[in-house]
């Protein structure tokens, strides 16, 4: 994970899930928000949802792409107190600029976050790689491409027309993939049923931010089986060092 | 250069008939008798003559059409958008083409409808006679000679009324160009835009090349306004030419709004959440949905239709697409329009535009559930209430999502970097970052869109701002930093008119609602050589005028309720120099002038001579609501109808009722100037008889009455002050007015001292402000 020290005694950190990823998967980061030196209070909106936290990701001699959630969203600010050397931690979906696919083409992007930490101040991690491969499957690789595909995981419901290709998702071999569309088609059962898979906890704490989004029954089938680093992502609690 | 005083005199415009050259109207017609004889002499026709419409008529919405060059040519027209500021004039325009099968041989030209015509309602675009729908040649109902029953057809010859608002809009399928302007001028009364022209790909719905021309129109308006006249060239219309592309095409362009672009707000709201109407915003003023988007120019009508939307606790975006579709009406024509929804929660969202698919940015919502928190930086009175019971906030959240569905993003988010602040587009818990326990959220929120939203919303092109086009993120987000934003026109931003001549205003920054204000107007040489300038330094003579811009953004042109004509007074001005005067601003030809919560801007415009036109920097007045229980006693006084126009023309007249308020107003308030000014009112009318030449009455003097009124005004004040309210009480027409005299020789008969004391150099200044008055003088 790359880290970034501030004069603040916060540390911003990245990690891509996987550091190369074919195009046919969803790509999830986690990020970190660490309290290196005295006790902070700090945002504690660690998502893509309510604006504070920005992952920028750039292609190869390309201009940095925001990767956004499609919807404007208004919240009220919330805070958590982080102890000395607490830690903040969330996991994000890499999916979209908008409503538009983040990583178009196979390639290595940079990846670098920003988050508005405290008023004034924002942390910004270090550049990280992540490395984007060609598709194992074209077919699950195109269903990514699709609007209401990629809206339908980013808002967990079926939007528009898409129901037939999030069945196919869920049938992906990567657990990562095949959570976010469970989760989308409301199948509780499945992510509960898979819920000791890190991979799930993670993309069920990317697509149902804490704080972001309300009580969920799908989050909830998750904790009770999650190891204590996916909890503190899941519940939005920090994580004490 | 023109120069008339715009008073409506007959005769005057008649003289003027005969020497067309100065006129620069139209030539005299002439006249034929029923056997066909030419009836000897011109026929003075004082309607046909024109003069040059004020800039203040420029502003707003207008339809464009360009004539087309054959049959078998293209239809061109589309809106185009003129903001005037009072320093600055943009334009821009979206133009929608199409080819009309069969030709249409015999252009409908557009008929002036006497009578009025049904009011196109909320659907704003929705053009009687189908403009908007794109019936070629249809009509778009002049509205001359609507609802003019006892309203002074000068009035409405400046604008459209209320009831005939619409805004040009088409289908986007037919979408051509967007044009800005990029320079350009306004001099009796053409206006020359230069502009740069952007095209549209409708295959790639993308802008894909721009070009450069010139757009030139002319508005004049009558002379003399008269309901006929209204019909025969009415100044909601300009004619020109555009050229670009290497043609020259005839074009015309009629007034379809004072405000630049409409939408249609639905409003739908989940069972037992509450739709803010109205709110109360911090600076005691109350706010609607409409009124916040009016403060952009835009007229937005909100209608509120389901309150039962059944319920469900936690609403996906999922859900809300699908209650978007349930429940929204189905409303036909080319009108914008957008559903906003008054939902219960998603999360710890305050609200969201959730609409973002193939036809997107149809719909936002608001979640009225989510509570408030506890901090010291919000309201006590909102600290942990649901969203809906604190009508401010949840009004901010809704006008802010119904922001995002015009393409408007966070400042901080947006690729401008505009920079957060207080105003609608920054997220909730940006403003509340500019919170105090003193002044907690919602009460510092700024219920206005910033400068950076504000010219996005009026002039940016259709596909960026309207619902249902371009995808969010066009304009000010990751798909697109949009098109450059209208240049102003040369020669208004920032230029005075005349580098030596310099013009300025001074008013009292902060005001309440109801209270008398007034403004000292300066004119001074700044050059080397000495100036001829007028003296005309009031509101009264057609020289001097104010350009008021209130907290909706729309442009007064402020000048007294009675004007007078006659010659231009001048006097020389050495280097250094100044004439001055005092004048009220408090009532004028739009009645009370701050009557609206919020900032305000003033500036002065004055015609110098006949070739120069010189304006002032713009002062800003804060003006808030009654605090005290005595100023909310004095604005109920002075907002009382009949007391302002009193106190414009310093005399009650036969208003039995003004005479009686302003009799409490004096005895009980003179320690304030608006009570002082008042009893100068009550001084001055009853120092003399009153002839009601209507009624066959005469009111009495009533002179012990007079000084006494006279003498609660002079108590408590400087001399200088108490002589510069005499000032602005009496109509400036009226120059012999006893409350001037009056006071002088009151002050003179209290002051004490020598001329170098104290009290002397202020009757001195007294003396100067009333002679100022009488005649200006160059000092």
């Amino acid at each position: 994970m790359s880290t970034h020290e501030t004069a603040g005694g916060l540390e911003l950190r990245l990690r891509p899930a996987a550091a190369a990823l074919p195009l046919d998967r969803i790509a999830f980061a986690d990020v970190e928000l660490v309290a290196t030196g005295s006790p902070a209070t700090v945002s504690a909106r660690l998502n893509l949802v309510e604006g504070d936290l920005e992952i920028l990701v750039a292609a190869a001699g390309g201009t940095p792409v925001p990767a956004t959630w499609p919807w404007p969203a208004d919240s009220a600010p919330r805070s958590v107190d982080l102890p000395a050397g607490g830690r903040l931690v969330a996991s994000v979906p890499l999916l979209t600029s908008g409503s538009a696919p983040l990583f178009p083409a196979p390639g290595r992007y940079e990846l670098t976050a920003r988050f508005a930490a405290r008023r004034g101040e924002t942390v910004e991690s270090p550049p990280v790689a992540l490395v984007r491969t060609a598709p194992d499957d074209a077919v699950l690789a195109g269903l990514l491409g699709d609007r209401d595909v990629l809206q339908s995981v980013l808002g967990a419901g079926v939007l528009g027309a898409a129901a037939l290709s999030l069945e196919l998702l869920a049938a992906s071999p990567d657990a990562g993939t095949s959570a976010a569309a469970n989760l989308a088609l409301g199948r509780t059962g499945a992510l509960a049923d898979a819920a000791g898979d890190p991979e799930v906890a993670r993309a069920v704490a990317a697509l149902l931010p804490p704080g972001a989004t309300g009580q969920d029954d799908r989050r909830d089938a998750v904790v009770a089986q999650a190891a204590p680093r996916d909890v503190a992502a899941l519940t939005g609690r920090p994580l004490r060092e | 250069m023109d120069n008339d005083c715009g008073c409506g005199n007959d005769a005057r415009a008649a003289h003027d008939s005969h020497h067309s050259h100065h006129a620069g109207h139209h030539s005299a017609p002439l006249e034929f008798d029923a056997g066909g004889q030419l009836v000897v002499g011109p026929v003075i026709r004082p309607e046909l003559l024109t003069r040059p419409c004020p800039i203040g008529t420029l502003d707003g919405s207008w339809l464009l059409e360009l004539e087309r060059r054959t049959v078998f040519g293209p239809e061109v027209r589309g809106a185009m958008r003129i903001e005037v500021g009072t320093s600055s004039l943009r334009v821009s325009g979206d133009m929608y083409s199409r080819r009309v099968f069969p030709p249409v041989l015999e252009p409908r030209l557009p008929i002036p409808s006497p009578f009025p015509v049904p009011d196109p309602g909320p659907l704003a675009g929705g053009v009687p006679g189908g403009v908007a729908g794109g019936t070629p040649g249809g009509d778009t109902g002049d509205t001359g000679g609507a609802d003019t029953q006892g309203i002074d057809p000068g009035i409405l010859g400046e604008i459209p009324s209320l009831s005939f608002r619409w805004y040009p809009a088409f289908p986007a399928s037919e979408y051509s160009w967007y044009f800005r302007s990029n320079g350009s001028t306004y001099s009796g009364g053409t206006l020359t835009v230069q502009i740069v022209r952007h095209l549209w790909n409708r295959t790639t719905q993308e802008f894909v090349s721009t070009d450069t021309g010139t757009l030139t129109l002319s508005c004049r308006r009558p002379l003399v306004v008269t309901t006929a006249s209204r019909f025969l060239g009415p100044s909601d219309r300009m004619t020109g030419t555009l050229s670009i592309g290497g043609s020259v095409t005839d074009v015309t362009a009629r007034k379809t709004s004072p405000m630049y672009r409409g939408c249609r707000i639905e409003v739908d709201a989940m069972v037992n959440r509450v739709f803010p109407a109205s709110a109360t915003i911090g600076s005691g003023a109350t706010a609607t949905v409409r009124s916040v988007y009016a403060t952009a120019g835009w007229d937005v009508t909100v209608v509120t239709d389901e309150i039962n939307v059944p319920n469900d606790n936690d609403l996906t975006n999922a859900e809300l697409a699908t209650l978007m579709t349930g429940h929204r009406q189905t409303v036909p024509g080319e009108g914008w329009r957008l559903w906003l929804f008054v939902g219960s929660s998603q999360g710890g969202l305050f609200g969201i535009m959730f609409d973002d698919d193939t036809v997107p940015r149809e719909g936002a919502a608001g979640f009225a559930d989510v509570q408030l928190g506890n901090d010291a930086f919000i309201a006590a009175s909102a600290r942990g209430r649901p969203l809906d019971e604190v009508p401010a906030a949840f009004l901010r959240t809704l006008v802010h999502e119904a922001g995002h569905a015009f393409n408007l993003w966070h400042p901080k988010h947006d690729v401008h970097n505009p920079g957060i602040g207080i105003e609608i587009m920054n997220q909730t818990g940006d403003v509340m970052g500019f919170a105090t326990a003193a002044n907690p959220y919602p009460n510092n929120a700024a219920f206005v869109f910033s400068d950076h939203d504000r010219t996005s919303l009026i002039h940016s092109p259709d596909p960026q701002v309207r619902p249902g086009w371009k995808n969010f993120g066009w304009g000010h987000g990751n798909l697109s930093a949009g098109l450059p934003a209208p240049v102003d026109v040369a020669g208004l931003g920032g230029d005075t008119g005349d580098d030596g001549l310099e013009l300025t205003v001074t008013m009292p920054a902060q005001a309440y609602v109801g209270e008398y204000v007034t403004a000292e107007v300066a004119l001074t040489n700044v050059s080397d050589q000495p100036r001829t300038v007028t003296t005309l330094i009031n509101l009264s003579e057609g020289d001097l005028v104010f350009l008021h811009t209130p907290p909706d953004r729309t442009v007064q042109h402020l000048v007294d309720v009675a004007v007078g004509c006659g010659p231009r007074p001048t006097v020389v001005l050495q280097p250094g120099e100044s004439v001055r005067n005092h004048v009220q601003v408090f009532f004028t030809n739009q009645g009370v002038t701050f009557t609206e919560p919020g900032r305000h801007t003033v500036a002065a415009q004055l015609e110098v001579d006949p070739l120069t036109t010189v304006r002032s920097a713009s002062v800003t007045v804060d003006v808030r609501g009654p605090a005290s229980a005595a100023e909310v006693d004095i604005s109920a006084k002075t907002l009382t109808p009949g007391v302002g126009r009193a106190m414009a023309l310093g005399d009650f007249a036969t208003d039995e009722s003004a005479r009686a308020v302003l009799t409490e107003l004096a005895e009980q308030h003179s320690d304030t100037d608006t009570g002082a000014a008042g009893a100068l009112v009550l001084a001055n009318a009853l120092t003399r008889p009153f002839t009601d030449v209507r009624a066959q009455d005469v009111r009495a003097a009533a002179p012990d009455d007079a000084a006494r009124f006279l003498d609660l005004a002079l108590t408590g004040r400087s001399a200088e002050r108490a002589a510069a309210l005499a000032v602005t009480v009496a109509s400036p027409t009226e120059r012999n007015a006893p409350v001037v005299a009056d006071t002088i020789a009151a002050l003179k008969s209290r002051a004490k001292g020598g001329a170098r004391t104290a009290a002397g150099k202020d009757f001195a200044a007294a003396q100067r402000v009333a002679a100022d008055f009488v005649e200006p003088q160059a000092r």
